[in-house]
């Protein structure tokens, strides 16, 4: 939001920030908070609490509802019923999983709630990895440099994606505690996320960046991930492209993940709004003085019952794809660092 | 034709028609005898047969009666009073050219020209005089039209120092701001902090709340009505000055003398230069900037005919330019730009058909754009990369309307008419630039499915009747039509006033007035601000509608030096629109607006008390309002109606001009309002921590709001306080004026927001912040 600074500014100059005394309501009705965030061949899993009263501090498992009766639909169909586990979560007992493309309804009831109910899905999602070039650089002392292209077929309507790239990386234990990522043969390997750049001109760090003309910047570098909607190629097929730097390792060799997320408009909503409600609580201005509340689906309830779909495309620096396990990613225990 | 020279005066009148054996008419113009401009709102009246009336917005007037020798007394505050006295015996014409009043180093006597609201039908209508304005003492020295109209009774700012308008429980959209009869759709500068009326270029500010006579529509709070000076049409004046963030100048003069004349005005910032340290420090710069300019030029065809030209162009524009990023053989830029512009040009012909019969042709466009955008550029000796994004959203209105004013005779005052507006909306197109070396450029626009275009016609009819000596009523209504996107409305509005004369010195008002508004504006935060949009009503997204009732009881005290007034009002209204929770504000872009908004109603009703000092040393006002605003959404507050953001329950101001010496003049300003409503968490949950993509475990507690604006910030109060020394020149008149605004330096509320500080353990707390304190302003103004 550096386009308002002029306004931060104009506080900066002649403002000052003080403590106040409100009145607050008094009374304040309980309500479920459920959250539950499904993709495809998941099973349900949902977490149910409930909300206290501002200013009452009960312990965390205080806030756990562990009675709750949780009933999923598919397209009005029942199609099962969670059960606690423990610390307030419940997993389907049977073996049915989301499908993409199938709207699910959600209705948690428990004593002395009223009940809430929800829905959502899990969008369709259909991507290609095409290519994995080297590019020369000329800084002798830099890591790799490569350009890789991906495609992706957009769906009719609106529709929000993230987008990760990692890497696979070899992981040991300091002396002194903690964990390294340290070349070395025979460690522990997981993936790390990279460093990216892309032009494209709708890649967001934020999801509440996306689409707002408040935020009209797009941004070319990225840690971590980029979001991003459809604004720029509803409903067609688009390529995109990214640049990164490796790092290298010659113990275990170069092997990339790019991770493609569709997100329902309930999850893109939600992050979104946590974003929103970030920036109100921690750096509130003219601009953003009006309440921001967490987005939920939720009627008479709290939390998040939405869905997404992942594409994870893996490829090695010379456009090879790779198994996980023949990689042997997240095999075994991770062990000390070579002296 | 018959030339009398009078005391105060200079008549000049022409004997025409036939004698009339029944009646006849006397009528013409009142104008100013030093620069030709025409008087509204000036008193023309014949004490004998206790009968008369007020010049209209263009000066004009027409009285009919028996055959008789006359006395005819014309006045305006100001001005010396003109009487004569001649035997009507035909239809006359009188242009009567009133002298200024000369207010001397000895004649401390200051006289308010402040109309008198006691006698006339119409309630809830406030004129200050221009002169007035730019004595108020206000943020900067900046002078404000609309800064003082939030002095009067039931209007609010919205945010401290703005010039925000929330008119009698009403949203910024719904007041209908008119220069020179055509609409004007952002009245902001700097975002919101200054309006954009440059009281030189000004002649009158008419501001109506409630009863609101036929001839105006399509808003359901309030009318501004700005009207330009139409230029000296003897000689060569000018003003101008310099204050701390801007300068403005003004020349008027006649093009041919006695015929045509011109006004050109122009103001300027240099708050952009004035931040020029900080790009010293941080390398940033920030260049906010704004201009106004009004030009119009006044044409007499004939005794009976008059042309107006006006236009007005006005811009802001902010620039963020970053610091460049320091990579060793690359090159970077980036900007950031947003701006606004509105821009009106008019075209009237104001035509005198018989003695009656007063006729106001209008047609003007009228437009206003918002855009941001940024522009990046990296260089390096491989490659440019070149990226351009603009959004924009404008609103283009082209207007014909036809204002006819019949005065049979005193005791009816017809006034009818029809006015037609083309809509084109162009919401939020926005377009994508991208150019990298070696690659074929992406170039992306996308706008709405064209150009939405919509259509509004209006007809109207009001009669305002003398039925009784003491018991006056005005009965208008208003018909309109609306068509956009296959989808059509219509509307038949009511509009009903009266007055009963109780005693000389009591007036009892009651008004009824319906109104639709067929444009909405869409704000994503509790201010407007420029990136808010207008859309206009569609399928599945019907017009404001609303009514409003008022009762008054007006008082007028010692000769009309002291008036006062009670007025109480309801109003209901629906219609409203709100984004969804969790809308995407660019997809209003696409014409998905009925799926990303919610409509929701209102109401609102108070009470005011006025108390307005209008002649002597001291002049000035004091005005209480008791009012109460609620809103209702189904999907917020559970569906229950709750307070409006901008209700407040008491607010009282104070205004106070005293004439120390004919060079010296003291002003002074005390606003109080009780606390605005803020919308407080009334509960605490925790996100689980189970399900990756929810993960924010940086955040503390999530808030749940509770009843919707449950609460109240503090209490806001503060004084201003100005004082101006004017001096005789031997060029003409200099005045240098020094001010404070929020002179004991109150911390008043800009806004409330809660904090939790998990570091310390704190529990959650609320936090004020105040943007406005004790400012000082100095400026020096010429005259000539």
């Amino acid at each position: 939001m550096r386009e308002w600074k002029f306004i931060l500014l104009i506080g900066v100059l002649c403002g000052c920030e003080s403590v106040v005394d409100l009145d607050l309501p008094g009374d304040y009705q309980s309500k479920l908070v459920i959250e539950s965030v499904f993709s495809p061949d998941s099973l349900w899993k949902v977490h149910v609490g409930k909300s206290v009263l501002i200013g009452v501090n009960l312990p965390a498992n205080e806030l756990i509802v562990p009675n709750a009766e949780i009933v999923i639909f598919d397209e009005d169909r029942f199609r099962d019923t969670l059960h606690h586990i423990s610390d307030g979560v419940y997993r389907s007992m049977r073996d049915h999983r989301p499908v993409s493309g199938t709207r699910y309804r959600m209705q948690v009831s428990a004593p002395g709630f009223t009940e809430a109910e929800a829905s959502s899905w899990a969008p369709p999602l259909q991507s290609e990895f095409l290519e994995i070039k080297s590019i020369p650089y000329e800084d002798p002392y830099s890591e790799e440099r490569y350009s890789i292209r991906f495609r992706l077929a957009d769906r009719p309507g609106k529709n929000y994606y993230s987008i990760t790239l990692d890497q696979v990386m070899p992981y040991c234990e300091p002396v002194d505690g903690g964990m390294s990522i340290e070349d070395g043969a025979g460690y522990w390997t997981d993936y790390w996320f990279l460093l990216f750049q892309s032009t494209w001109p709708s890649f967001y760090v934020y999801p509440e960046a996306v689409d707002d003309p408040l935020y009209p910047d797009f941004d070319n570098t990225f840690i971590g991930g980029a979001y991003f909607s459809d604004r720029l190629f509803e409903a067609t097929t688009v390529e995109f492209e990214m640049t990164f730097e490796s790092r290298s390792f010659e113990s275990i060799g170069s092997y990339f993940m790019v991770t493609i997320t569709a997100l329902s408009e309930d999850l893109f909503a939600y992050q979104r709004s946590i974003g929103h409600y970030d920036l109100y609580v921690n750096e509130p201005n003219l601009t953003r003085n009006t309440p921001v509340t967490v987005y939920t689906n939720f009627r008479n309830g709290l939390g998040l019952f939405a869905g997404y779909t992942v594409e994870s495309h893996r490829f090695d620096a010379n456009g090879n794809e790779w198994e996980e396990d023949v990689v042997g990613v997240g095999v075994g225990e991770i062990g000390p660092c070579q002296e | 034709m018959r030339v009398s020279w009078l005391s105060g005066c200079i008549l000049f009148t022409t004997q025409v028609g036939v004698v009339a054996a029944q009646s006849v008419t006397i009528s013409g113009y009142v104008e100013d005898s030093t620069s030709l401009e025409r008087i509204p709102g000036a008193s023309v009246f014949i004490p004998a047969l206790e009968i008369g009336g007020t010049t209209n917005q263009y000066g004009f007037y027409s009285i009919t009666t028996k055959p008789a020798t006359i006395q005819i007394l014309v006045s305006h505050v100001g001005y010396e009073p003109a009487l004569s006295r001649f035997e009507l015996t035909k239809d006359t014409t009188l242009i009567v050219r009133l002298v200024p009043r000369i207010v001397r180093m000895d004649d401390l006597e200051v006289v308010a020209d402040r109309e008198s609201g006691f006698d006339e039908v119409q309630m809830s209508r406030h004129e200050i005089p221009i002169e007035e304005i730019e004595t108020l003492p206000v943020i900067l020295g900046e002078i404000d039209i609309q800064k003082a109209l939030q002095l009067l009774p039931s209007v609010q700012s919205g945010i401290e120092g703005t010039s925000g308008l929330y008119v009698r429980g009403g949203r910024a959209d719904q007041n209908l701001i008119l220069l020179d009869g055509l609409t004007l759709y952002n009245p902001n500068h700097l975002f919101g902090l200054f309006s954009v009326f440059h009281s030189a270029a000004m002649k009158r500010v008419e501001f109506i709340k409630g009863g609101f006579p036929a001839r105006y529509g399509g808003r359901l709070s309030s009318v501004v009505n700005y009207t330009m000076k139409e230029g000296n049409l003897k000689k060569l004046e000018g003003e101008g000055g310099v204050g701390l963030i801007s300068s403005r100048i003004m020349f008027e003069g006649p093009i041919v003398k006695d015929r045509a004349s011109y006004l050109i005005a122009g103001r300027r910032t240099y708050i952009d230069q004035l931040l020029r340290p900080i790009h010293w420090f941080s390398g940033n710069r920030y260049k906010p900037a704004f201009y106004d300019l009004n030009a119009k030029v006044n044409y007499i065809l004939s005794p009976r005919d008059r042309i107006y030209l006006s236009g007005y162009a006005g811009q802001d524009r902010f620039t963020y330019e970053r610091k460049p990023i320091p990579v060793p053989g690359a090159d970077d830029h980036y900007t950031y730009k947003l701006g606004w512009h509105n821009r009106l040009a008019s075209l009237r012909w104001n035509r005198l058909i018989g003695d009656r019969l007063f006729a106001n042709t209008l047609i003007g466009v009228t437009q206003y754009r918002f855009y941001s955008g940024t522009h990046s550029l990296e260089e390096t000796e491989d490659e440019t990369i070149q990226y351009d994004q603009t959004w924009h959203s404008e609103i283009t209105d082209w207007t014909a309307k036809i204002d006819f004013e019949f005065i049979p005779n005193s005791k009816h005052y017809i006034r009818f008419g029809s006015e037609a507006i083309l809509h084109h909306f162009t919401p939020g197109s926005t377009q994508t630039r991208l150019d990298e070396s070696g690659r074929p450029p992406l170039n992306l626009l996308q706008t709405p499915t064209g150009t939405l275009k919509s259509r509004e016609i209006a007809l109207y009819a009001e009669n305002e009747i003398q039925l009784h000596r003491a018991f006056r009523v005005s009965m208008g209504i208003r018909v309109s039509g609306y068509d956009a996107d296959d989808k059509r409305y219509g509307s038949i509005e009511p509009r009903l006033g009266g007055r009963v004369r109780v005693n000389e010195r009591t007036a009892l008002k009651a008004s009824y007035a319906r109104s639709k508004q067929y444009l909405h504006l869409l704000t994503g935060s509790g201010a407007a601000f420029p990136t808010d949009l207008w859309i206009p009503s569609m399928d599945r997204i019907p017009p404001q509608q609303g009514y409003q009732v008022a009762f008054g009881i007006h008082q007028s005290y010692r000769n009309g030096r002291y008036e006062v007034s009670v007025e109480s009002y309801f109003k209901r209204m629906k219609g409203h629109l709100e984004y969804k929770m969790g809308a995407d504000r660019l997809q209003s872009a696409f014409l998905n607006w009925p799926d990303i908004v919610e409509i929701g109603k209102g109401s609102s009703y108070g009470a005011e008390l006025f108390v307005n000092k209008k002649r002597g040393r001291l002049t000035g006002w004091m005005s209480y309002t008791w009012a109460r605003t609620t809103r209702q959404f189904e999907s917020l507050n559970n569906g229950r109606s709750f307070p409006d953001g901008f209700d407040r329950r008491h607010d009282i101001s104070v205004v106070l001009q005293y004439q120390l010496s004919g060079r010296t003049h003291l002003s002074a300003v005390w606003a109080y309002g009780s606390g605005y409503p803020v919308w407080v968490p009334s509960g605490r949950y925790v996100s689980s921590g189970e399900f990756p993509l929810l993960d924010y475990s940086y955040l503390p507690d999530l808030l749940d709001f509770g009843p919707v604006n449950s609460a109240r910030a503090p209490s806001s109060h503060r004084l201003d306080i100005g004082v101006h020394f004017k001096k005789e020149k031997s060029w003409g008149e200099r005045t240098i004026s020094l001010g404070l605004y929020n002179a004991y330096n109150r911390k008043n509320p800009t806004f409330v927001y809660p904090k939790s500080d998990e570091a310390t353990g704190a529990p959650l707390s609320f936090r004020q912040v105040s943007v406005l304190q004790l400012i000082p302003a100095v400026s020096w103004e010429w005259k000539f």
